[in-house]
């Protein structure tokens, strides 16, 4: 408190002898100036950064759920789910309520593609990539494991963050995948 | 004083840069935070994909004995691959781990715990994930290490036991009855329910569900929802894509040259102990008749070998001795069983031991004596046995007055039910009946028919033909292709442990063996039922690897 006063004292008896008023007035609001600039350039971008790629991982989430949802839709039986595409991509759109559906290039989430296909490989091996829609394997094929049928889905969707800073956050594509097995009948 | 008061301003400029690098660098551990929070978060939406498709995998697999394997196959497939251990501890920094075990387990290292523990859950698949491999980003900033992220699931595999194959002649009936089931049920065609209910936790039908009006579900079973499936189920064991049940192959018939006509052993005290050589060398060629020989201690023995048949067994002890494979063949009369165990006696009916071994026998077994008779199949506690009924099939009647009839089966025993297709001859196809007769309490626990628990039949009680295609059906009692006849009134304990596998043929129950069976599964062409019948799935005595081709899976937990 003494130091306070003693500071507006001293200021106005320097401004009164020096009539440097315009220095001492920019060097008092330094701190403000600095905690402007701080904020502007640095925090809120982190604050944005944070929204952004929290809400990017709060769809992506929901994207691989998708995904796993629409896999496990399939994956019921061969007989029909494993080809109801119609189905799976339902399965995907009502597993994920928070993206929509249609792009409207608003900031959010928009579906991009559900894509789901099926094939068949041995018990024992890992496969990979998307199913050929078809099986061109025989009970020949695998030797020491059996056959299965699998249903691999694909979701990627359109992200379009809040905060885009001169192109330093732009839209991006979420993925999930799944590969769900079922037996064949 | 001005210069103290600049030296102070100086400072005071300081002051903001140093509570702003402090404030940033928590804002970073925060972001920092954050982010790699959110990213952990979805890492593990991402483990619990692979979680499910690896349980429910692995249960698909669960009948093959190679769960493991498909189990972790499905998570790699879903981008997890790594050191595959159920040890319940957390895998090393940089490492994942991948336990698939059945059944599954309390894992406390994951925090997680299940109810489906123990052996009554070994058609459970538990699929652990845990990854210790997760990159920081930010947080590694301040050294900070990824927590191990985990996730588990667990699928039923095995889950249908009732197959009713028939695509055209509505393949499930029931009439008056109520079938309760703690497995579900496939029909490949119509379910026709007159006056019944059936009671299971999953129905899945081709057709449609036909008859007039139905009965309440007892006794805590629920009735499901009826699934319309689109394509008719494959014989689950013979699916697509994996190799079929095998069938075992007959024994070759024996030859005969002599006249001396049939051997005889008469009140003997003592049973003589018998080799093939009496019948196919000697010359003996009509067969052989024991009547009231033997004691418990000291039978008539059969030593392994192929034996002229039809064989007589009256009011004796008879011990077959295991080993190699012997077999008991009928090549003169098609009127005969092959072996035939019959009485006359009101003080009992004969005692007939099986020893482990595979037996084949021409024309057919039959214990339908006026007066029961105990026939153990299988004697030999801890070995599988295998019956050929190569023509005449099965027939196990237990009449009324006298204690014990029909079968028992110490190590488990699997009946072949086969022959030809021709018309009157000795392996002509013949049908088994199981066919209880009685009141009171007769049967005692030597009704019990158990499936064996190793080898290639394990699980597998009754194994038809798959080109025995007959399909007649049979009414109360009556005998018919793969007909179980039964009236009631037995208080004892009556259960058949196994399979019904009669993947051409009919089968009909009159009778409840299910209800004290730990396991029963039926895989039929057509099947009816005319009485209440149960069947559970405790599937604890079998090993992993039982034979029941059983794909489909559901996730659980």
């Amino acid at each position: 408190m003494r130091i306070f006063a003693m500071r507006k004292k001293a200021k106005i008896t320097s401004e009164v002898a020096n009539g440097k008023l315009s220095r001492r007035a920019s060097q008092r609001g330094s701190s403000l100036v600095e905690a402007a600039l701080v904020g502007v350039l640095i925090l809120i971008p982190m604050l944005a950064a944070v929204i952004n790629f929290g809400r990017a991982y709060f769809y992506s989430i929901e994207v691989v759920n998708a995904a796993d949802a629409a896999a496990q839709f399939g994956a019921q039986n061969t007989g029909s789910t494993m080809t109801n595409n119609t189905g799976m991509i339902t399965a995907a759109h009502n597993e994920a309520p928070d993206i929509a559906v249609t792009c409207s290039g608003k900031p959010g989430a928009c579906w991009s593609s559900v894509t789901p296909s099926w094939g068949c490989e041995c018990s024992g091996t890992v496969g990979s990539g998307a199913g050929s829609n078809t099986c061109g394997l025989t009970l020949a094929s695998c030797t020491g494991s059996h056959l299965v049928n699998f249903v691999y889905v694909t979701t990627v969707v359109t992200y379009t963050p809040f905060f885009n800073f001169l192109g330093l956050f732009p839209n991006m594509n979420l993925r999930g995948q799944a590969r769900v097995r079922l037996a064949p009948q | 004083m001005l210069g103290r008061i600049a030296m102070k301003r100086n400072r005071e400029a300081g002051q903001s840069l140093i509570l702003v690098a402090v404030v940033m660098v928590m804002l970073i551990g925060i972001m920092g935070f954050a982010v790699d929070f959110g990213y952990y978060r979805f890492l593990r939406r991402q483990l619990q994909t692979a979680a499910d498709a690896a349980a429910l995998a692995g249960a698909m697999d669960i009948t093959y004995g190679d769960f493991s394997t498909a189990g972790a196959a499905a998570a790699a497939e879903n981008g997890f691959t790594g050191t595959v251990s159920c040890a319940n501890q957390k895998p090393a920094t940089g490492t994942i781990s991948i336990c698939i075990q059945s059944p599954p387990q309390n894992m406390s290292a994951v925090g997680f715990s299940t109810p489906f523990t123990g052996s009554g859950y070994k058609n459970y698949v538990q699929a652990v994930i845990q990854d210790n491999a997760a990159p920081t980003f930010f947080s590694k900033i301040f050294n900070g290490t990824a927590p191990s992220i985990s996730a588990t699931a667990i699928a039923e595999g095995g889950l249908n036991c009732i197959y009713g194959l028939d695509t055209g002649n509505g393949a499930l009936s029931m009439f008056l009855s109520i079938v309760s089931s703690t497995c579900g049920v496939v029909d490949n065609d119509n379910l026709n329910l007159t006056l019944a209910a059936l009671c299971a936790p999953s129905i899945q039908l081709v057709g449609s569900q036909t008859g007039i009006f139905g009965l309440s579900c007892t006794g805590g079973f629920n009735r499901a929802k009826v699934v319309k499936i689109a394509s008719a189920v494959a014989d689950p064991f013979c699916q697509t894509g994996a190799s079929c049940l095998p069938a075992p192959s007959p024994g070759l018939l024996p030859t005969c040259s002599g006249a001396k006509g049939t051997y005889t052993v008469t009140n003997q005290a003592t049973g003589p102990a018998l080799t093939a050589a009496l019948t196919t060398i000697a010359g003996y060629c009509t067969g052989i008749t024991i009547t009231g020989s033997g004691t418990a201690a000291h039978p008539v023995t059969f030593a392994p070998g192929n034996y002229m048949g039809p064989i007589k067994i009256v009011n004796s002890y008879v011990t077959f001795t295991g080993g190699t494979m012997a077999s008991v063949f009928n090549v003169n009369s098609a009127s005969q069983p092959g072996l035939n165990i019959a009485s006359n006696n009101l003080f009992g009916g004969s005692t007939v031991l099986f020893q482990a071994a595979t037996y084949t026998i021409a024309g057919g077994l039959s214990d339908a004596g006026s007066f029961g008779s105990y026939i153990n199949f299988n004697s030999t506690t801890g070995q599988a046995s295998l019956m050929i009924l190569d023509g005449g099939g099965l027939k196990l009647v237990g009449n009324s007055g006298a204690s014990g009839s029909a079968g028992q089966s110490t190590g488990g025993i699997t009946f072949y039910n086969t022959g030809t297709a021709a018309g009157a001859c000795v392996t002509c196809y013949g049908p088994i009946t199981s066919y209880f007769n009685f009141s009171g309490t007769f049967c005692g626990a030597g009704c019990n028919l158990t499936a064996p628990t190793t080898g290639t039949y394990a699980g597998i009680l009754f194994f038809q033909d798959r080109n025995d295609t007959s399909t007649s059906t049979c009414a109360f009692g009556a005998a018919a292709s793969a007909c179980f006849g039964a009236s009631s009134g037995i208080s004892g304990p009556v259960a058949h442990t196994g399979a019904y596998y009669f993947p051409s043929g009919t089968v009909d129950f009159d009778f409840n063996f299910g209800a004290g069976a730990p396991y029963t599964y039926l895989i039929a062409k057509d099947a009816n039922w005319y009485v209440n019948f149960q069947f559970n799935s405790n599937y604890a005595s079998l090993p992993t690897s039982f034979p029941l081709r059983q794909g489909a899976a559901v996730l659980v937990q």
